[in-house]
C-alpha cells in the first residue's frame, strides 16, 4: 500500500525537515559550547583568578606550578563532579516529568530528596563516626523512599496521580522526621546545613570516581528507555494501544530516575531545582522528543551546576556559598520569567 | 465473511455495585462498520475499552481474528487492532510526523527505530488522513479537528485491521465531524479496515454504520441495520424520547420531539 510512494515530499516539506535537523543539531552544539564555557569559567575563577593561558597549560602539561595544583587538583575534579551531578539530576527530572506528564515533577516528587536527606542527616547527627558511609546511606535512603512511594501508590497499577499523592505523603512524613532529628540535636545542625542545601565544597577526584560509574550506567540505561518515555508521554491508554507495557516501563523509568538522582545527591547533597528547571527550559526550546530532549537536558544540567557552583564559590569570596542556594536564588526568578513569557516559535 | 472480533458473555463491574456490563455478546464481521449506541452510563465505552484491552473483563472472552485476546502479547494485539480515544490533549510539543511515527512501535523490535520501510507507512498514514500539509507542525499549533486527525494518522501508522473509536467527534464542530466520518468511511471501504465505533449522534450512526448495537444498563437491547432499528419504539425504550423517523434517500433520520414522561415509583 505504501511502497510506491516513498518520496513525494515537496521542497517546503524538505525545508521543514531540514529546519528541524538544523535546530536539533544547533541545540546540541550550543549546549556543548555552553558546557565548555561554563567549565572554562570554573577553571579560571575562584579565590585566585587564572588567565586562560595558565588554565590551558595546567590542563595539558604536568608541572609543579601553583596553577597546575589549583586547576588539576581542585577545580577540574570539582567541575567534573558538578557536571556529572547536574547531568544525573537533569536526566532524572526529564524522565520524571514525562512519566508523570507533569511539568512540575522533579526527583523530589518520588521521595528521593526526603529519603536521601533523612538517611544523610541521621548519619551526620547520630553516627558522625560513620560519616564515610554517608553517600551510600543517602543513596539507599533515596532508593528506599522511592520504592515505598511506588508500593503505596500501587492499586492494580501505579497511576501518575496516585504516585504524586503518595510522594507528597511520604515526603512530609520523612521531612517531619528529619526536622525532628535536627531540632532534638540542634547543636549539630550547623554541620548538616551545607549538605542540606547542596554543596560541591571540597569535592575532588574520589567523589568524581564514585559518581562516574553510576552516571555511565544511568546514561546507558536511559538510551534504552527513551523510546518507552516517548510512548508514555502520549498517555497510558495511547501507550498501551501502541503495545507498550506501561506499568513496567514506568517502573523502570522511575527506578532509573531514582538511581541517577540518588547517586547525585549522595555526592553533592540536596541540590534542588536542576531536575525541575533544566528539563523544563529545554522542553520549551526544543520540544518533547526524548531522543533530543534528553541529551540536551543532560548537557544543560551539567552546565548549570558548573556555572552556579563557580559563581557560588567566587562571587562571595572568602565565603563559599552552597551551590543549591544560589541555584534557587537565581533559578526561581528566571523560571518564573520563562513561565510567564512562554517561548514562541 | 469471517469474524474480525467476537466477544462472548463479557461481564464488567465493581464490587458491591450493579455490573456495568453483563452478558455482553458481540460479533463483528471483517470489513464491517459497527456502531455502538446507548444513553449515558449504558456501558458502551466500557465495552470498547475491554475490546481494546484497556480494561479486562471479569468474565467472558474476546477473540480477534480467531485468536484469544487475553493470550496475545500487548505488541501482537497492537499490530492488529488499535483505538482512537476520546481526548488526548496533554499539551505535547512534538510534530505531527513524530506522533505518527510512534504508531509504528508495535511493528518495531525493541532496538529498532522508525526508518526506511516504516517511514513509507508513515507517509501513507499521513496521506490517508490528509495530514501531509501539516506533518511538520507541532501538535500545539493544531485545531481540535486537525489534532484528532493527527491521532487518527498515528492509529493508521499501526496498519491495524480493526479500528475502534470512542466518540471521536464529540469535541468537533459539525464540519469537522463530517470530515472525520468521511475519512473513516474511506479507510473502511478502501482499506477494508473493520470499524467499531461508539457514538452519541444517532443520525450519524444511521448514516455511516452498517449495523448498530444499542445498549442500555450494561446489556445489548437491540441490534440491526439502521433501517431495522429506527422505529419510534426504539427511541422510546432505549433513550426515553419521543421521536419521528424520516427517510432521507433510504437513510433513516430521527427528529426528537420530547422526553417520555418517566415513572416515579422509586
Amino acid at each position: 500500500m505504501a511502497a510506491t510512494t516513498a518520496s513525494t515530499s515537496t521542497p517546503r516539506e524538505q525545508q521543514a525537515v531540514l529546519a528541524k535537523g538544523v535546530r536539533n543539531f544547533s541545540a546540541v552544539l550550543v549546549s556543548l559550547l555552553l558546557l565548555l564555557a561554563a567549565s572554562l569559567y570554573g577553571f579560571m575563577s575562584g579565590a585566585i583568578s587564572l588567565p586562560v593561558h595558565d588554565v590551558w597549560t595546567s590542563l595539558f602539561q604536568a608541572s609543579d606550578s601553583e596553577a597546575r595544583q589549583i586547576v588539576w587538583n581542585l577545580r577540574l575534579p570539582r567541575v567534573l563532579t558538578g557536571m556529572l551531578a547536574g547531568m544525573c539530576l537533569a536526566i532524572s527530572g526529564a524522565f520524571l516529568q514525562g512519566v508523570f506528564r507533569n511539568p512540575l515533577a522533579d526527583p523530589g516528587i518520588i521521595g528521593v530528596s526526603s529519603g536521601g536527606g533523612l538517611a544523610a542527616v541521621t548519619i551526620m547527627i547520630l553516627f558522625p563516626e560513620h560519616i564515610a558511609y554517608l553517600p551510600i546511606a543517602a543513596f539507599l535512603g533515596a532508593l528506599g523512599a522511592a520504592i515505598v512511594v511506588y508500593v503505596l501508590s500501587w492499586k492494580g497499577g501505579a497511576s501518575p496521580v496516585r504516585l504524586i499523592l503518595a510522594g507528597v505523603a511520604v515526603n512530609s512524613l520523612l521531612g517531619a522526621a528529619m526536622t525532628a532529628l535536627m531540632i532534638l540535636n540542634s547543636e549539630k545542625v550547623q554541620s548538616v546545613l551545607p549538605w542540606m542545601s547542596g554543596s560541591l565544597n571540597g569535592r575532588s577526584w574520589p567523589h568524581f570516581d564514585t559518581l562516574l560509574p553510576y552516571t555511565i550506567i544511568g546514561v546507558i540505561a536511559s538510551f534504552f528507555l527513551m523510546k518507552t518515555a516517548n510512548l508514555l508521554v502520549l498517555g497510558d491508554d495511547a501507550a498501551k494501544l501502541l503495545g507498550s507495557r506501561v506499568e513496567l516501563g514506568r517502573l523502570l523509568i522511575i527506578l532509573l530516575s531514582t538511581f541517577l538522582a540518588g547517586a547525585a545527591i549522595s555526592i553533592v547533597g540536596m541540590v534542588g531545582f536542576v531536575g525541575l528547571v533544566v528539563p523544563h527550559m529545554v522542553r520549551l526550546l526544543i520540544g518533547n522528543d526524548y531522543r533530543i530532549f534528553l541529551p540536551v537536558s543532560a548537557i544543560g544540567g551539567g552546565t548549570l551546576v558548573i556555572a552556579a557552583d563557580t559563581a557560588a564559590r567566587s562571587w562571595f569570596d572568602p565565603i563559599e556559598f552552597p551551590v543549591g542556594i544560589l541555584l534557587a536564588l537565581l533559578g526561581a526568578p528566571f523560571f518564573l520569567y520563562l513561565l510567564r513569557k512562554g517561548v514562541k516559535r | 465473511m469471517s469474524s474480525a472480533l467476537t466477544a462472548v458473555q463479557l461481564k464488567y463491574g465493581y464490587e458491591r455495585s450493579a455490573a456495568i456490563v453483563k452478558d455482553f455478546d458481540l460479533q463483528v464481521e471483517t470489513g464491517e462498520w459497527l456502531g455502538i449506541v446507548g444513553p449515558n452510563g449504558s456501558g458502551k465505552s466500557t465495552v470498547l475499552r475491554m475490546l481494546a484491552r484497556l480494561a479486562s473483563p471479569q468474565q467472558g472472552s474476546i477473540d480477534i481474528e480467531g485468536r484469544n485476546l487475553a493470550d496475545l502479547s500487548a505488541k501482537s494485539a497492537a499490530q492488529v487492532m488499535t483505538m482512537l480515544t476520546q481526548h488526548q490533549d496533554y499539551g505535547l510539543d512534538i510534530t505531527v510526523r513524530d506522533l505518527v511515527r510512534r504508531g509504528r512501535n508495535p511493528h518495531l523490535k525493541w532496538y529498532e527505530e522508525c526508518r526506511w520501510k516504516h517511514e513509507d507507512v508513515v507517509d501513507w498514514a499521513l496521506r490517508a488522513t490528509h495530514m501531509e500539509q501539516l506533518q511538520h507542525r507541532s501538535l500545539l499549533a493544531l485545531s481540535g479537528g486537525e489534532r484528532q486527525r493527527a491521532w487518527l494518522a498515528m492509529c493508521m501508522a499501526q496498519s491495524p485491521r480493526i479500528l475502534l473509536l470512542d466518540e471521536p467527534t464529540t469535541y468537533l464542530d459539525i464540519a469537522h465531524q463530517l470530515e472525520l466520518m468521511e475519512l473513516i468511511r474511506s479507510l473502511n471501504r478502501d482499506q477494508g479496515i473493520t470499524v467499531v465505533m461508539v457514538l452519541h449522534d444517532l443520525n450519524q450512526a444511521a448514516r455511516y454504520c452498517d449495523r448498530i448495537v444499542a445498549m442500555k444498563q450494561g446489556e445489548v437491547v437491540r441490534s440491526g441495520t439502521p433501517v431495522e432499528l429506527f422505529e419510534t419504539d426504539f427511541f422510546r425504550e432505549v433513550f426515553g424520547i419521543e421521536a419521528k423517523i424520516h427517510l432521507d434517500n433510504g437513510i433513516p433520520v430521527y427528529l426528537p420531539h420530547g422526553v417520555v414522561s418517566r415513572q416515579h415509583n422509586g
